[in-house]
């Protein structure tokens, strides 16, 4: 019963995670600049997951989740003419990072559901083992 | 004779059915933590043929022999002196399978799970989640799961009252 409690708190993390990268994208919608203050753009997070085991004798008693966060190789960024910009190139562009903010809130709607997913899912894990604890009572 | 008297209820089974209730609920927990995971496919134990283990175990118990047997496993006695005795027979240990755990009829493979929900869309990702069908799995295994418990807490006090004497 605590391995169900293990799993659903997988689940929960890894969906804040998500939620996370969310609210990075859309913070760095406009970034032009990297850390060290050199013009490029912000490149688009993506959080990718998978099963926390793939072995068949792990999967058939119920696994977890597990997540990593990339930079999103197809995020091109999108070029906006702005000469007066301080970051623009000699041809007057500005890199700005490629981020859809539809695609993004689709994203946090998805996470936000799932976490609820997971936290009915460990409510319920714990109505059982209390449950089971009151046997004896 | 503890141990004769509560596998003459239905506990035995009961907790059979609160461990499996168990196992499914960690593997219906990982399909809620796997909802978007690329190529994950939903996972279940083998709801039928646990029933059907419980069905048989249930078929054995009330077969006559069983009972017979039952019985006959600790014989009350009265010896010469008149004092109440309860005396395990020798030849108890002669009758044969009917008295014989219903471990056989639950195996390992009724509580490893399986991919399940073959009718399932599979999404563009690889997995073919349906969320009101796992929470719905979820609701009903977890009342399983409170049924079990219930009625073995139940059984527990029904023997606690014989062994007081009073309710």
């Amino acid at each position: 019963m605590l391995r169900a409690i293990d799993i659903s708190t997988s689940g929960l993390i890894a969906q804040r995670q998500r939620m996370n990268t969310v609210s990075e994208n859309i913070a760095n919608m406009n970034t032009t600049r990297d850390a060290n203050g050199n013009p490029s753009p912000f490149q688009r997070r993506m959080i990718t997951f998978q099963a926390s085991a793939t072995n068949p004798d792990e999967v058939a008693k119920g696994v977890g989740v597990q997540y990593e966060i990339e930079k999103d190789p197809e995020s091109k960024p999108r070029m906006v003419h702005q000469p007066n910009h301080p970051d623009a190139d000699e041809n007057g562009f500005v890199k700005y990072p490629d981020i859809n903010m539809v695609k993004e809130f689709v994203n946090a709607l998805e996470a936000s559901r799932a976490y609820e997913a997971n936290l009915a899912a460990l409510s319920t894990s714990k109505t059982m083992s209390r449950a089971s604890l009151r046997i004896l009572e | 004779m503890i141990d004769q008297l509560l596998n003459s209820t239905s506990i035995p089974l009961l907790e059979k059915m609160a461990m499996f209730t168990e196992r499914r609920q960690n593997v219906l927990a990982g399909n809620i933590a796997n909802l978007d995971t690329d190529n994950y496919r939903m996972q279940d134990l083998p709801t039928a043929d646990f029933q059907h283990a419980l069905r048989a175990a249930i078929q054995r118990r009330n077969a006559p022999g069983f009972q017979q047997s039952m019985n006959q496993a600790t014989p009350y006695s009265e010896s010469s002196m008149g004092q109440a005795s309860f005396m395990p027979k020798l030849e108890t240990a002669q009758i044969p399978a009917m008295t014989e755990s219903i471990d056989d009829l639950f195996t390992h493979d009724l509580f490893q799970a399986e991919e399940a929900d073959p009718d399932n869309v599979i999404f563009r990702d690889g997995n073919n989640r349906s969320v009101e069908t796992e929470m719905m799995k979820m609701t009903k295994n977890s009342m399983m799961h409170q049924f079990a418990v219930e009625m073995m807490s139940i059984q527990m006090r029904m023997l606690e009252s014989v062994v007081r004497e009073r309710v």
